[in-house]
């Protein structure tokens, strides 16, 4: 999973335009990605690399660097 | 010695024995839970009027609402530790959603266990076993601030609560509790006596309905807007009782973790 995966991803889900999804971008101020849509972002991520997402992990998720890395680390 | 605590110690164990005598006698456990719930809300009213007699505390209620229809969502302020207390003894049979942290004390997690309640440990998993109580009729207290309110009073509600009710279309009943003591509050220490009694005031106002949601992307554009309605509410009633003491002002959601 990259950038542009994670980029269709919101944009599918979440209408999110393409362009605003940057490494910096932050989540709720930029994407407008609540806490709710953080949880179905990464049931989504699940469902499609399966990696497991500790509950915990939300907290810590900022920008759209934080997810990717969090994608890489699993 | 703050004798709150020695109080409630005895309320928990008074609970484990009548879970023991229930377990003896091999009851339901469906028929246990609501067994132990309303026992939970009795000792609950217990305490208060002990804690009245004793001088400790003085509470009024204010309930405007009718009794709670079968999977309601009630939403209370957070301002000390015991508001708990006030909400079960009012309203009885709660499935309270309560932090994970409180699962791990020792007799404490055992009764929580019994009681059935939720926790907030895992959201997805919170929002898929709130969704399927509500549905079965339960209904859920939740403190939508996830913390008690800390220091100057600003309301800042996590989206649980908001999510649940517009995917469910549960109504959503307001216990709004007025408590400006420093005692409890999450600001002094636990050992920490009161210098004069505790005084409460908790209001159950006017039920709220949600918008209708039928889709995840009516959620997503109506949840900021319904938690915005909902805080309102509570601030307009938090600062007509005391127009001079608290002035309660919503705080930025910028650059908040999610």
């Amino acid at each position: 999973m990259n950038i542009n995966d994670l980029k269709n991803l919101l944009a599918e889900e979440f209408e999110v335009p393409e362009e605003a999804v940057t490494v910096d971008a932050h989540l709720f101020d930029d994407l407008e990605i609540d806490s709710i849509d953080a949880i179905d972002m990464l049931s989504r991520l699940r469902e499609l690399t399966g990696i497991e997402v500790p509950a915990d992990a939300l907290k810590s998720l900022r920008t759209v660097g934080d997810v990717l890395t969090l994608i890489e680390s699993r | 010695m703050p004798v709150f605590y020695p109080l409630f110690g005895i309320g928990c164990l008074w609970l484990l024995l009548l879970l023991a005598l229930s377990a003896a006698r091999r009851e339901a456990r469906g028929q246990q839970i609501r067994r132990l719930r309303a026992e939970a809300s009795r000792i609950s009213a217990a305490w208060l009027r002990l804690g009245a007699r004793l001088g400790l505390l003085q509470h009024d209620v204010r309930s405007s609402a009718e009794p709670l229809a079968p999977g309601t969502i009630v939403i209370a302020n957070h301002p000390s530790l015991v508001d708990v207390v006030f909400v079960l003894a009012e309203l009885p049979q709660l499935c309270c959603v309560l932090k994970s942290d409180l699962r791990r004390v020792p007799v404490l997690g055992r009764l929580v266990r019994a009681l059935n309640y939720l926790s907030n440990e895992d959201p997805e998993r919170l929002l898929a076993e709130g969704e399927a109580r509500l549905r079965a009729g339960e209904s859920l207290l939740i403190f939508p601030e996830g913390t008690r309110t800390k220091g100057a009073p600003a309301l800042s509600f996590k989206l649980a609560a908001i999510e649940l009710a517009l995917r469910t279309g549960a109504t959503v009943q307001p216990v709004v509790i007025h408590y400006h003591g420093r005692y409890l509050s999450g600001l002094g220490r636990w050992y920490e006596m009161p210098v004069k009694r505790l005084h409460y005031r908790v209001e159950v106002i006017t039920p709220v309905s949600p918008p209708l949601a039928p889709t995840a992307a009516d959620r997503r554009r109506l949840r900021p807007r319904f938690k915005a309605a909902l805080e309102r509410g509570f601030e307009q009633r938090l600062n007509r009782f005391y127009p001079d003491q608290a002035r309660f002002t919503r705080r930025e959601p910028s650059s908040q973790p999610l």
